[in-house]
């Protein structure tokens, strides 16, 4: 009779988590980091300049680690939960107000250089693509206070929507490097949450505004952002607006000023909180922001456009939010649309001017709820998403003006629908071990009609897929974690799989709707230390991808080929059949570093390294857009005085990167020679003068010329940056 | 559905996984419920007072009252002076004991009830003092101040406050 150890496994696990769950409250919990507390004095300058800091200055307990400033940051991202930086068990990192005031980027994309394990690729200068763990486009997941930003029609490649956030309405930023499970699809190579500001914290003025301005001189970037804010016993709000133009960039070196790269903007947000209760709150948020002739920089200076604008480039958000802090239930319900303009004329074809179209509007909500039992800090809820896709194309014959309507980028009127369901518990198992278990189910349905002059091809289809994320953090000192994860998850495909239709000279790739989520199993090693002035994480990590979706030979009503005729023989005219089938397979590792040390009150040094390895083993090749050992170092001084004066030093450096792909070596923006490495320092300084904030920046003070590796558009050279800003 | 695909390899690793983690959490747990049990003398054990400032006029309050003013959900005496309740460290066994009677929660709850307050910019926790000395002075100088100390303790400037269910 052979025994299996399963029951011995079963029960052992069960007894277990059964003895962790009944220990005493009294045990001091892993989990229990200070929150940060009140500062000792209201704070009137604060993270965003002389208009106050609209969440609450705070400084740390001193008995928890804190930064001599008393930085405790925040991150929600990781496990739908606020927890510190020291105590999640994930790769993570938070970019605060502070930090981004003294950047002073202009945007989103180019704020995110400097930070640990991301790069940023950039195809235009009205673009930016977060590359996190040698994963780009659609496998990083883009949040906006916790609502998705990914859309169905997220395609696989840089994208450029991060830049359609304001960095003026923005409160901080958290990034978590890796599969989130509980975020769920679309988190392949991580997450990154963009937090709004919201009206004035409970220390701050009744009404006031602010305005700020920034010039850059290399590419003549303009921009202005207005706002009012103001709090009552029941209430708070804020509204801003903000202009940005930019001219052609001035690149470093011997690249001279580049053409096509400069494009305007506008933007507006609002957000109204209304106190039901001292722990309940109902939110009312709403953004806007539009791009207008974005240029795409490396198809118009490559030659392979005469002219390619994205115009426009449209958001909106419109988000309603009940939180009761008491009882832990979150509901958000949101409306997300996103348009997209686009007028090209190919150099192949200079008569024609095509003019697309493409509208997402997604409508979803999202429902969190927390609760401690025992040991246990459970976060559980769903998300439930249902989005609808308008997408056109117009061709204009330039000398007879005649028009043709033509299919767009996506199967008009295609809808998808999403479906999840997720739970993580976090045990406490004694004082030096934290265990999180989590899980989370999606379900997921196309639905829409490809009519072409092929034949009617329908998009019907579903897919389901479980995805679960093991969390050990071992505590070693209360300074000290050691931390591993195993984490599986997976992408769904979206529309911009399943929809796909086009005639190419191989074939005629027509949609799949019965492919299946890839699948991403991770692997990471960790260690955090944070001793309040001394803070480090490194971590090594492996991602193994399965059931790629590669175009490769598939079939339609059991042929390879479209039998136009119904003969059952291929005849002339009748295309050999391309699909999306889950075939291909990746490898990921590499390892990513980070420091930051106080020295002093005033003084601090910093620094991050990053390295990272991708190979397709389908192909037997290295995969596409891979990052090059990349990283900075600086230094940073903080005077006390009243005028709070700063001044920063930066190193940003990279490695070459000619370890190429096949579609690396035939892209216009790369090329079989690869990306040559860059060596960058940055000057920075600032100080208050009253209620004004002035900043002043030298970038790129040795006007080296470089891009990063992938990108179509040189760096500025060197240029100075002003900043101000206006409270009152 | 692929559900089959990936189901087998999938429970085969998280059966391996979780026989590991069973070993080691039984290991763990059972070497760690002595220091809780000790923990939890002490906190049978810890008596402890609320105090206000002496010329606070309230005499008493009850338990959920309490738990509303350290929950930041009122924020005024009666006579209208700004509440200003004290914490007190977080993993000390006073807090432990304080939480457990008023808020009738574990402290993690009230801790993260405390993040999600500062994560969204709502409101601020209480200060933090760790010591008995540390509360009954800062009580003594602030006329609406509120904090709990050791069964006992004495000091200039503060009274006791009669807790009630």
């Amino acid at each position: 009779m052979r025994h299996s150890g399963k029951p011995l496994s079963i029960a052992t696990a069960l007894l277990a988590i059964g003895v962790a769950t009944v220990h005493a409250d009294g045990i001091p919990a892993p989990d229990l980091v200070a929150v940060p507390e009140p500062s000792s004095e209201p704070s009137g300058e604060g993270a965003n300049g002389p208009s106050a800091s609209l969440v609450p200055s705070v400084s740390a307990l001193a008995e928890e680690p804190s930064t001599p400033e008393g930085e405790t940051k925040l991150i929600y991202a990781a496990n739908r939960t606020p927890e510190t930086l020291f105590e999640s068990p994930r790769a993570v990192v938070v970019l605060t107000a502070e930090e981004i005031q003294r950047r002073n980027a202009r945007n989103i994309p180019e704020l995110l250089m400097q930070e640990a394990g991301i790069f940023v690729q950039q195809t235009n200068y009205g673009g930016g693509a977060p590359i996190i763990r040698g994963l780009i486009g659609k496998q990083i997941l883009i949040l906006i206070d916790g609502i998705r930003l990914n859309t169905a029609t997220y395609r696989f490649g840089p994208l450029q929507y991060l830049n359609t956030i304001d960095l003026h309405m923005v409160e901080r930023i958290e990034i978590v490097r890796g599969v989130v499970s509980v975020l769920g699809s679309d988190s392949a190579g991580g997450a990154i949450n963009i937090v709004t500001r919201k009206g004035p914290g409970p220390r701050h003025q009744a009404i006031g505004g602010a305005a700020f301005t920034r010039f850059s001189s290399a590419d003549q970037a303009f921009s202005g952002h207005g706002e009012v804010f103001g709090r009552g016993r029941s209430y708070r709000f804020l509204a801003g607006a903000t202009y940005q133009t930019s001219d052609d960039v001035k690149a470093g070196g011997d690249i001279a000023s580049q053409g096509a790269t400069g494009y305007d903007e506008g933007a507006a947000n609002l957000s109204f909180d209304y106190f039901v209760g001292p722990s309940r709150t109902l939110s009312l948020g709403y953004q806007l922001l539009q791009q207008n002739d974005v240029p795409r920089t490396d198809r118009v200076l490559g030659g392979r456009n005469l002219v390619f604008d994205f115009d426009p480039q449209r958001r909106q958000l419109l988000t309603t939010t009940y939180e009761d802090f008491e009882t832990g239930l979150r509901v958000a319900t949101y409306w997300n649309r996103q348009e997209e303009g686009r007028q090209e004329v190919r150099t192949s074809a200079p008569s024609v001017e095509r003019s697309l179209f493409d509208r997402q509007d997604a409508f979803g909500v999202n429902v969190d709820k927390d609760l401690y039992f025992g040991n246990n800090y459970v976060v559980f809820g769903l998300d439930y998403a249902w989005e609808t896709i308008e997408s056109r194309r117009t061709d204009l014959n330039l000398l007879t003006g005649e028009e043709r309507a033509r299919r767009g980028n996506w199967t008009d009127g295609a809808t998808y629908q999403t479906f999840a369901f997720y739970a993580r518990d976090r045990i406490d198992v004694g004082s030096w071990l934290s265990l999180t278990l989590g899980g989370r189910y999606g379900h997921f349905s196309s639905d829409g009609l490809e009519s072409s002059g092929l034949g009617e091809f329908a998009l019907t289809g579903t897919q389901d897929a479980l995805t679960g994320t093991v969390n050990l953090a071992f505590h070693l000192t209360r300074q000290l974690n050691l931390i591993g994860n195993v984490t599986r998850g997976f992408r769904a495909a979206n529309l911009d799989d399943i929809s796909v239709f086009d005639e190419r000279e191989e074939g005629t790739e027509i949609p799949n709707p019965e492919i299946d989520p890839e699948r991403i199993w991770s692997y990471e090693l960790g260690a955090k230390f944070d001793s309040g002035s001394f803070f480090a994480s490194a971590f090594v990590f492996r991602s193994d991808l399965s059931q790629l979706l590669l175009r490769v030979p598939g079939s339609y009503m059991g042929l390879p080929f479209l039998d136009l005729d119904g003969n059952g023989a291929q005849d002339a005219g009748e295309p050999n059949v391309l699909q999306r089938l889950n075939v291909g397979e990746s490898r990921i590792q590499g390892f990513e570093a980070e420091a930051h040390w106080h020295v002093s009150r005033t003084l601090s040094v910093f620094g991050h390294l990053t390295y990272t390895e991708g190979d397709d083993l389908t192909a037997d090749t290295p995969l596409p857009r891979i990052p090059p050992a990349f990283g900075a170092a600086g230094l940073r001084w903080s005077g006390r005085s009243e005028r709070k004066p700063w001044a920063e030093a930066t190193y940003l450096f990279a490695g070459a990167q000619t370890r190429l792909s096949p579609s690396d070596i035939s892209d216009s923006r790369i090329g079989a020679d690869g990306t040559p490495g860059y060596n960058v320092v940055n000057l920075r300084g600032g100080l208050s003068v009253g209620s004004v904030h002035l900043s002043l920046a030298l970038e790129n003070l040795f006007d080296e010329g470089y891009k990063y590796h992938g990108s179509g558009v040189y760096r500025p050279g060197l240029q100075f940056v002003l900043g101000a800003g206006y409270g009152f | 559905m692929s559900f089959k695909s990936f189901r087998r390899p999938t429970l085969r690793f998280a059966g391996r996984l979780g026989s590991l983690l069973s070993v080691g959490l039984v290991l763990l747990s059972t070497a760690d419920v002595a220091a809780a049990a000790d923990i939890a003398d002490a906190l049978d054990a810890q008596e402890y007072v609320v105090i206000v400032n002496k010329d606070n006029p309230t005499t008493q309050l009850s338990a959920d009252e309490l738990a509303d003013i350290f929950l930041g959900k009122v924020t005024e005496w009666p006579n209208g002076w700004r509440l200003e309740p004290l914490d007190r460290s977080l993993h000390s066994v006073i807090r432990l004991a304080f939480t457990k009677t008023v808020h009738k929660k574990s402290v993690g709850a009230v801790n993260r009830y405390w993040m999600n307050q500062v994560y969204s910019g709502r409101s601020e926790p209480p200060k933090v003092m760790d010591s008995d000395e540390k509360v009954a002075a800062f009580i003594s100088g602030n006329p609406g101040a509120i904090g709990y100390v050791t069964a006992g303790f004495t000091g200039p400037g503060v009274r006791a406050l009669t807790v009630v269910e």
